[in-house]
């Protein structure tokens, strides 16, 4: 808006922040396919903040499920896009958490259920990632402390006009990331050598 | 696609956290996010099933109650893979009858709808939504419908006077 001439990416953020705001606005009155629609646009980012918190596949479906019909209560209360995906982010935590203390308590020492715990962070088939370069970025990642990766994950499913309201809702430091480059991400640029001058070693 | 260095490079001095985000950092998070969506996807599914669970409870909507459920079978019957089911949903306002039949690997729907009134009736599916219109006789059918989860939502597109638009959903059935 303030740019004559907006990137590519700014205006398809702008776009798809105008379409969630049309949407927010529509579900609001009632409609039934406009929140369809908000489901089907911010799902993935849920899913994301759910397995980000440690939980197994089915836990972390369940979540999101819940998540949003606890949405259907808050809807009228929520003014913005980005206040929607605060929200949303915030009440999957949540919802995450009363989860997992609820299996706890339901499977106090279960073999199994501790076997499946390291389903947290994926350890994916290497061979499946795309192409050198996603390997690189999935290494460096998984170097980094578990609250950056924690973050990064989730980050990496909004646009960047969300980023900040997006950390807060993790409970992450106000400059953890949002206009600025954030600890987590500059420490991923060190590791994968993009700022050879930070390179301690 | 490829970022050079942007010519300005920046302050000594500065964190490279304080740095704003540029094209890099963009990058670095998309292919981040692709590795995600490559190794953790999520269940197929999964917005199906929030979809659904909203339905249940969608505060505008009124829900029509499954009434009545038959499936025939026509013991004897030559007619290869005509087993068709008949369902019945219902409300204080709205009853609507469905044929569910197979349709080589498909499905068809054939309906009744009392009233009959003007409307459009929606059939969604995890995948897609087919539309129908409604005959002045209460009449509809859709065909091609894939297995699967599905339920109906009729939306009537002159309410009476004085309402908001009025729309009624069926629980998902599994055709």
């Amino acid at each position: 808006m303030t740019d004559a001439v907006a990137a590519p990416e700014r205006r398809d953020t702008d776009e798809r922040h105008e379409r969630l705001a049309a949407l927010l606005l529509s579900a609001q009155a009632g409609r039934l396919d406009s929140l369809e629609g908000i489901v089907v646009e911010l799902s993935p980012l849920l899913w994301n903040v759910a397995r980000a918190q440690g939980l197994d596949r089915e836990a972390a479906a369940d979540t999101v499920q819940n998540t949003w019909l606890s949405l259907l209560g808050a809807l009228n209360r929520i003014h913005t896009p980005r206040a929607l995906t605060a929200w949303l982010v915030t009440a999957t935590k949540r919802e995450a958490w009363r989860l997992r203390a609820a299996l706890n308590a339901e499977l106090p020492i279960d073999e199994t259920r501790m076997n499946e715990v390291p389903d947290t962070q994926p350890a994916p088939e290497e061979h499946l990632l795309l192409t050198e370069r996603h390997r690189d970025v999935w290494q460096a990642v998984r170097r980094l402390p578990p609250r950056c990766q924690e973050l990064l994950r989730v980050v990496a499913f909004v646009r960047r006009p969300e980023y900040e309201q997006v950390a807060a809702a993790l409970g992450m430091p106000r400059s953890s990331i949002g206009p600025t480059r954030g600890r987590c991400l500059a420490k991923l640029r060190t590791l994968l050598g993009i700022d050879p001058r930070e390179c301690a070693t | 696609m490829s970022a050079a260095r942007p010519p300005g490079s920046p302050e000594p001095d500065s964190s490279p956290a304080a740095e704003p985000i540029d094209e890099q950092d963009e990058e670095l998070l998309r292919l981040l996010r692709e590795c995600h969506e490559q190794c953790d996807p999520m269940p197929d599914d999964m917005i199906q099933r929030s979809l659904f669970a909203l339905a249940a409870s969608e505060l505008e909507a009124e829900v029509l109650r499954l009434a009545e459920q038959h499936a025939p079978r026509l013991a004897g019957s030559g007619v290869r893979g005509e087993e068709a089911r008949v369902i019945t949903f219902d409300s204080d306002s709205l009853t609507v009858m469905i044929r569910v039949s197979r349709q080589g690997s498909a499905i068809r729907i054939d309906g009744w709808l009392a009233p009959p009134q003007d409307c459009r009736i929606e059939l969604r599916t995890g995948q897609r939504v087919l539309t129908s219109d409604v005959d002045s006789e209460g009449r509809f059918a859709m065909d091609g419908i894939p297995h699967g989860l599905a339920r109906l939502v009729v939306q009537l597109s002159e309410p009476s006077m004085g309402e908001a638009e009025k729309t009624f959903l069926t629980p998902a059935i599994v055709l």
